[in-house]
């Protein structure tokens, strides 16, 4: 037999010879020094490639490509306090647009002494291409460089032009003018990646006194949440790559199985995991009696959901399961799988969601189903 | 109706680290895999399940990749700007970026078609599977995985080596 070829050398450990094939090359190089060295040397390019390639799995998220975890420039205050501006301007946005009575109940902000103050913004005309791979506040919008010692300094100063930049793709994701939005259900998660961790931190989402309808605070608290649920622990608010949770809400539909009487809806939230949502065909009539006390649970399920995000751990707290208990009716619990059910603002029905989790986590996804929901409403 | 369910559980997180590693980001791979598993809805049965999703994977990346190589190029450049004027260093994540920084150098400098049979070959993929799903001929796929393999340990040593210069000189 002749000495061998790289390739050959590769298959036979690779294990892709045929058996004939591979015993053939087996005996060649017990024999042959020259080839014995040769599969010694592609032994050691194997090993050293898989190395070299799993180095490539360390890399933080809504970065093209890696960056370090710690010079992340939207961590910094200025971003913080104009990202806290952003929620106020996307939350005055949301309840112009509905009509709303009063102003949002946001009443302090966390840091206020930082930002400037953002008189509500017009309705944004959505971008037409938003690149759902370009960092929020990408470097080509800071005015001067983008450099860091720069940033800082020059922050007050772009945080106003950052902000009116920074709140266009949010308010893609609440209003899906873009029609990206409806298919890109991620979209929206990536594009506020770097403000998640400020909106989790900074907004002060404290249950005001329901002033007017229900309904935009609803949504409102809807768009904040979801904003914070869209990537629940982005890399800004942790310090390492490697210490964020794998938890990432995407509503994906997987299925639409039919049943008597009752739309259902499969979402997948995570690999594996799936929660039902079942709505029924006709209108209950008991459902309308329900409507006004269903606004009211609706809002404090998102008030009660507020606060448990903003003690900012990952699990579900127990408290707002038990306030929504005691209002919306007890979470069943069959076999494992947690049903939750509320009344739809909108069309008065009685909603249910199933899934294997937790009551307030189901109530969390509830949440982003409404808002995705009220969003498409807006965009048919 | 393929079930979907079970290619997912399967196959998903092989998919988003093959893309992953090929793409630096992993919120596009994960967009990209969910895409991937989208389509694999709409087909009646597929043959060659995890052929078909890394093929399927590796054309939307293609197509993809086409549209904003300008524009991710000029975020890489950016990206880089920042890795340089890094300000507070932490221990371990330093040098895991300085590594993932230095082995994504080395996998972009790969010929793409070399850089995906390396991906899936690391995904174990066998040979037949990676023929199918780059479209090459079962019997190259041993060269071009050779090759790959080869190109990419010199490249990173190469890399590796050029760094440590220059941070010795930087000392010096």
């Amino acid at each position: 037999m002749q000495h061998l070829d790289e390739g050959t050398i590769h298959s036979w450990l690779d294990g892709a010879l045929s058996a004939d094939e591979a015993a053939q090359v087996e005996a060649h190089v017990t024999e042959c020094p020259l080839c014995a060295a040769a599969v010694a040397e592609a032994r050691g390019f194997i090993a050293a490639s898989s190395r070299i390639l799993t180095a490539l799995d360390h890399v933080p998220r809504g970065v093209v490509p890696a960056a370090p975890a710690a010079a992340r420039w939207y961590n910094r205050a200025a971003w913080r306090a104009a990202a806290a501006v952003l929620v106020v301007a996307v939350g005055s946005l949301v309840v112009l647009r509905n009509g709303g009575n009063n102003a949002p109940g946001f009443s302090t902000m966390e840091e206020p002494d930082s930002a400037p103050i953002l008189t509500p913004l017009p309705p944004i005309i959505v971008q037409s291409n938003p690149s759902r791979r370009t960092p929020i506040g990408s470097p080509q919008l800071i005015a001067p460089s983008s450099e860091k010692g720069r940033v800082k300094s020059a922050a007050s100063d772009t945080s106003v032009a950052a902000v009116q930049t920074l709140a266009a793709p949010a308010p893609a994701a609440a209003y899906s003018g873009n029609p990206l939005a409806a298919t890109q259900r991620s979209a929206p998660a990536r594009a506020n990646n770097a403000l998640t961790g400020q909106v989790a931190g900074a907004s002060t989402e404290k249950p005001a006194a329901p002033t007017g309808n229900a309904a935009p605070r609803i949504q409102l608290r809807g768009a904040v949440s979801a904003a914070s649920q869209a990537t629940v622990q982005s890399p800004v608010a942790q310090v390492t790559a490697q210490e964020i949770a794998k938890e990432r809400l995407l509503l994906k539909v997987v299925g639409s199985p039919r049943m008597l009487g009752a739309k259902v809806t499969l979402y997948e939230i995570a690999p594996g995991d799936t929660v039902t949502l079942t709505e029924p065909m006709n209108v209950p009539l008991e459902s309308v009696v329900t409507t006004s006390a269903g606004g009211a649970v609706a809002m404090s399920a998102g008030g009660a959901q507020a606060d448990a995000r903003r003690s900012a751990t990952k699990t579900a707290v127990a408290p707002p399961a038990r306030v929504d208990a005691a209002i919306a009716g007890a979470p069943e619990v069959v076999n494992g799988v947690t049903t939750i059910s509320w009344v739809d603002s909108a069309t008065g029905n009685v909603l249910k969601l199933s899934g294997r989790m937790s009551a307030a986590r189901l109530q969390e996804i509830r949440i982003r189903i409404e808002w995705e929901r009220a969003a498409a409403k807006k965009n048919p | 109706m393929t079930d979907v369910d079970r290619l997912f559980r399967t196959y998903n997180a092989a998919l988003v680290r093959y893309l992953t590693r090929r793409l630096g980001d992993r919120d596009w791979a994960e967009e990209v895999a969910q895409e991937t598993f989208v389509r694999a809805l709409r087909q009646t049965s597929i043959q060659n399940e995890r052929a078909w999703l890394f093929a399927v994977a590796t054309n939307l990346v293609r197509d993809e990749a086409r549209k904003d190589m300008r524009r991710r190029k000029h975020l890489a450049l950016l990206a880089e700007q920042e890795r340089e004027t890094m300000v507070e260093p932490e221990e371990t994540t330093l040098e895991r970026a300085q590594e993932a920084a230095i082995a994504r150098k080395a996998v972009d400098a790969l010929a793409e078609r070399d850089r995906l049979a390396l991906l899936m070959r690391e995904e174990g993929l066998d040979y037949n599977e990676i023929a199918e799903a780059l479209q090459l001929s079962p019997g190259s796929v041993g060269t071009t995985l050779s090759r790959a393999r080869r190109r990419l340990v010199e490249s990173y040593e190469a890399l590796q080596k050029g760094r440590e210069e220059r941070e010795k000189n930087a000392a010096s």
